[in-house]
């Protein structure tokens, strides 16, 4: 009975959805209250229905019933509690299911905590949402029904595939997803604010908490996918330029835009039409990737989806979505009141060159990651974009950006003086050229873009730190007074120089691990030894260790340094008989300098019986990356929790003469 | 009967929260003055800033200058806007809360199964005792049969099909090609191998199961199972038209109706219906047709499931209705009653085991068949 009560809710949902999507439109272009208001009780209504449609299919996979096909194909009785109840998500239909009840729940938590905002602009934002409801509802009942139920029932199910089995891989879709649809409730509002005519102050307003939320789940989200793959798939890398792991890059980049942009409309006023234009990318991106990972158009580890109706019932649905409202901006957006003005230099110029930046180099990722499927559909010929692509084209992208992240904080709004910063600046200038060299010389025959990646984050670093000390005039004034601007500054100061720093100490871990890498491939007997690093690690031996639904070989290896000991590893090589494959679980040493990564294969061919093939890196400063990913989203949670409204404060021209001024867009 | 229930409370629900906005909404449209809240926040925000010196004087005085001057702008913009007073179009809604319900439950009838119940796996005990049974079992036979060096053909093929049933379809196929390996090659192991193969390579019908098939139709061109996979193989291999006709040219063959016959239409059918509505149709005598049969069901097995849902459940009906029309047919209502209890429909079962019962009267004391009327009526 409860899976049906499942599938029935969610007919019901798509019923409400289709209300929804036009009753609301509809009173507001009637300045019709009642039709409007109705959607609050249709938003909640349709969350809750989805609610009780995912806890219908999360009971059946806690409960293992296999007469639903989606438990009995993705679940097996001796799986343990948690990835039963992650294996929610871990289908096709049932991460499906979990994007519309997100989308469900921030279309809902408008309705919650919205009531600021003007009932036209709501009610359309909210049948906005529902459009997308609808799609991706009908296309869930249609094409990848969760509840589909199988008689007789199987006695156990086919299980998950172990690769997926992991606790940082059991959050990973959730939080991504978050991220994901979480850019939706931005294109709703941009679509609604182009269907109105005009950019509401409650807008601007609102842009950017939702756009900040969804941005840190999806930092969140990538960090987690990166983590799971270093140590889980035993190669010792933590991004591949995978095309799967693309496709969340590019709206977190394009995010990052939107984010920076919106502080300009909230502050100024201006950037308005170029704000819609990146919600709706941004949003757009986000589509593309569900598209290109739920349709199947790519084969590695994480498209699991491969049936070509699927794939066109989205595609349609991406058609529909984008087409349509980049078509409803080029008839709207030229009608949009203009912003504020402001000049050459100044903090909005810093933010557009960064936007340009950020969204030229989400078009190169983006170029790069669909070129070879293009390819591929025209010629026939497969090729892969790796990353001697994305070095030679993102890396130096992304140069300028750090340069100028560096400086626009120190920036007024509407007009800067240059020359005051450049001379505030020439400490961390000339450090940043010391560090420079010092890299250089170190690394004489290393990768040039890898030496200016090391200084600049510096800079960033550097500057980060200084525009905070002269925020809270440290050392220019009492250590009291300081002490009184430090607790003064909001929270979004602390938010946005977290996130810069993060930033600057994730780029020395990428540049870090990849340079000064060390690696050594044994193939090891007992009682074998490997120098890498400083260490000595000595090959114990290996055994079979029982887990609950998998035996393991697991071998020794003891680490000393110097002779003297510090740890044994116990890296592992799983075997799940149901699932008839295995996974590596790699056993790391993190230390501050750098992470010892170890991981093991059976032995390489029957003739070299007892022989273990061993992995083993030294990856210096790895653990940076996600020090600075876990500082980039606290950075984004800070700046979330000032609830503060802001605005800019332009200085006044220090010259009376008129000067030429920009217009906003 | 409880999912109705549930359902149907469900479902009224959502009606009534549909309408719910009848009773909640006023008339006072809150579009104005929402916007010129946001910059009155903003302004404070400014003395604020200017307060904890974050900005000078003069930055915060010509911050409010601007939002001042957006005010304006805003309040212009808002006298000349029309504001909804009147709560109006209470029919729609009313409309809406009926129609859209109607429509969720129209959906869902065309895509669940409400007579199915939730199997979770702890209920299933009964059930996992008994497959572990076959497993000892056939571990047993298995056993045997390696430890004989005469062992009986029947019992690899008994072994074939156990595994078969338990779904481990590449140790049938093993099973069953030992048996074959041996040089006991009746037409019919070999249709068993070929069947095995293909359920092991999830209905692909590989090269090697192909040559076991052709193989088969070399000393017995009639064999149904192998011109049915026989045509399933040429329609995977793209021609449509060669898997119809050999399937027409078969059913055409006979005068009478068989058992298989009914798979083999449905199939030809589905395959005439890609090629442009081309249909085969039973021989007249089908009339009176009988319960499915072991071939049929597994037939069955190679369906997709919406399809064998559909099967089986017109066997059943099937078997209903002659039953209606001859209803002193004992082992008909027996297998009517088992059909029903494995579909999960508890009542309809109980009904055909009564109409059992009242036929059992005439039945001797020791015959078997009363103590499973008795343990059906008991619902066991």
């Amino acid at each position: 009975m409860i899976p049906e009560l499942g599938n029935l809710a969610l007919t019901l949902a798509l019923a409400v959805a289709v209300v929804q999507s036009f009753l609301p439109m509809l009173g507001a272009s009637r300045g019709n209250i009642l039709w409007m208001r109705s959607a609050l009780t249709t938003s909640s209504l349709q969350f809750v229905l989805i609610a009780l449609s995912f806890s219908a299919l999360m009971r059946s996979f806690i409960v293992s019933d296999f007469s639903v096909v989606n438990v009995a194909s993705n679940s097996h009785s001796l799986k343990p509690l948690l990835f039963k109840i992650a294996g929610t998500w871990g289908s096709h239909e049932g991460s499906l299911l979990l994007w519309v009840l997100i989308l469900a729940a921030f279309g809902a938590s408008v309705t919650w905590f919205g009531a600021n905002i003007p009932d036209t602009l709501r009610a359309r934002t909210l049948s906005v949402q529902a459009w997308i409801s609808v799609g991706f509802l009908s296309f869930l009942l249609l094409t990848s029904n969760p509840f589909e139920r199988v008689f007789p029932a199987p006695l156990d199910g086919n299980g998950l595939n172990p690769l997926l089995q992991d606790f940082g891989l059991a959050l990973h879709p959730p939080f991504l997803y978050l991220g994901y649809v979480g850019f939706s409730i931005v294109y709703s509002f941009a679509v609604a604010a182009l269907i109105e005519g005009r950019i509401d102050p409650a807008w601007a307003r609102w842009v950017r908490p939702w756009t900040l939320a969804a941005w840190v789940c999806l930092t969140i989200g990538i960090a987690l996918g990166s983590w799971w793959a270093y140590y889980e798939l035993g190669w010792g890398g933590w991004w591949f330029w995978d095309p799967v792991e693309n496709v969340s890059f590019i709206p977190w980049l394009v995010g990052t835009a939107l984010l920076h942009s919106a502080i300009v409309v909230e502050k100024r006023g201006a950037f308005k039409s170029w704000t819609v234009l990146l919600a709706i990318l941004t949003f757009a991106m986000s589509l593309l990737g569900t598209f290109i990972v739920r349709s199947g158009v790519l084969t590695s580890v994480h498209a699991f989806a491969t049936d070509p109706e699927r794939g066109l019932y989205i595609l349609a649905l991406l058609g529909i979505t984008i087409g349509g409202s980049l078509a409803l901006y080029a008839v709207r957006a030229p009608a949009m009141e203009a912003g504020g003005l402001y000049r050459p230099i100044s903090r909005e110029s810093g933010l557009l060159v960064n936007n340009l930046l950020l969204t030229t180099a989400a078009a190169t990722v983006l170029f790069g990651t669909l070129y070879p499927l293009l390819l591929e559909a025209v010629t026939g010929d497969k090729i892969s974009v790796g990353p001697p692509f994305f070095n030679a084209s993102f890396v130096p992208l992304m140069l300028p950006l750090i340069i100028i992240a560096g400086v626009g904080p120190f920036l007024s709004w509407k007009r800067a003086d240059l020359g005051g910063i450049v001379d505030r600046l020439k400490w961390a200038a000339g450090i940043t050229a010391v560090v420079l060299l010092i890299t250089w010389y170190l690394n004489t025959d290393g990768p040039v873009l890898g030496i200016v990646s090391f200084g600049f984050a510096i800079w960033l670093l550097l500057t980060t730190i200084q525009e905070w000390a002269w925020r809270v005039k440290l050392f220019k004034a009492p250590i009291s007074e300081s002490m009184r601007r430090a607790r003064n500054l909001p929270r979004s100061s602390y938010g946005m120089a977290l996130a810069h720093a993060g930033i600057a100490i994730a780029i020395l871990g990428f540049v870090g691990s990849t340079m000064w890498k060390s690696e050594s491939v044994t193939f090891a007997t007992p009682g074998d030894q490997v120098e890498i690093a400083g260490y000595e690690l000595t090959f114990i031996g290996a055994e079979t260790v029982l887990g609950p639904n998998y035996t393991s070989r697991q071998g020794t290896l003891q680490v000393t340094r110097d002779g003297k000991p510090v740890t044994e590893l116990y890296p592992e090589r799983r075997n799940y008989a149901v699932a008839g494959s295995s996974t590596t679980e790699s056993a790391i040493l993190s230390t501050i300098r750098g992470d010892l990564y170890t991981s093991i294969s059976e032995p390489a061919a029957e003739s070299a019986e007892g022989k273990w093939t061993l992995r083993i890196l030294f990856e210096p400063l790895v653990g940076l990356i996600w020090l600075g990913a876990f500082m980039l989203s606290l950075g984004g949670i800070l700046s979330l929790t000032d609830r503060r409204l802001r605005i800019g404060a332009p200085t006044r021209a220090q010259n009376p003469m008129p000067q030429p001024a920009f217009p906003a867009e | 009967m409880i999912f109705w229930f549930v359902g149907g409370v469900l479902i009224m629900a959502t009606t009534i929260i549909l309408l719910s906005p009848i009773y909640r909404a006023r008339a006072t449209a809150q579009q104005a003055g929402l916007a010129q809240a946001v910059f009155v926040d903003q302004l404070s925000e400014v003395d604020r800033d200017e307060f904890r010196g974050i900005i000078s004087g003069e930055e915060a005085a010509s911050a409010r200058i601007e939002v001042k001057r957006r005010m304006l702008n805003e309040s212009k913009r808002e006298a000349a806007q029309r504001v909804p007073t009147a709560v109006t179009g209470r029919w729609l809604l009313v409309a809406l809360a009926i129609i859209a319900p109607a429509l969720g439950l129209g959906g869902y009838t065309m895509l669940g199964s409400p007579q199915l119940p939730s199997i979770p796996l702890a209920e299933r005990q009964a059930e996992r005792d008994e497959a572990i049974q076959v497993a000892n079992l056939a571990e047993r036979l298995k056993n045997q049969l390696l430890s004989d060096e005469n062992s009986p053909a029947d019992g690899w093929v008994l072994l074939g099909q156990t595994y078969m049933r338990m779904s481990r379809f590449s140790d049938a196929t093993w099973a069953f090609g030992t048996l074959i390996n041996r040089g006991d090659v009746s037409p019919v192991f070999y249709a068993m191998y070929a069947e095995s193969m293909i359920a092991a390579d999830d209905g692909i019908v590989t090269p090697k199961a192909a040559a076991a098939l052709d193989h088969v139709l070399e000393s017995d061109p009639l064999n149904v199972a192998a011109i049915y996979y026989k045509s399933i193989e040429f329609d995977q291999v793209g021609d449509t038209r060669a898997a119809f006709e050999i399937l027409r040219d078969r059913i055409e063959l006979e005068n009478a109706f068989q058992p298989w016959m009914e798979t083999l239409v449905a199939h030809a059918n589905w395959l005439g219906e890609k090629l442009g509505g081309e249909r085969v149709t039973l021989p007249a005598e089908s009339a009176i047709a009988p319960g499915p049969s072991a071939a049929d069901v597994a037939a069955a097995g190679e369906m997709s499931e919406e399809d064998r849902q559909a099967f089986v459940r017109s066997m059943v009906e099937r078997l209903a209705d002659q039953l209606a029309e001859a209803p002193d047919d004992l082992d008909g209502w027996l297998r009517l009653a088992r059909a029903y209890s494995v579909l999960g429909e508890a009542q309809k079962a109980q009904n055909a085991f009564g109409q059992a019962e009242r036929l059992s009267k005439t039945l001797s004391p020791d015959d078997p068949r009363r103590q499973v009327i008795e343990a059906g009526l008991q619902g066991n």
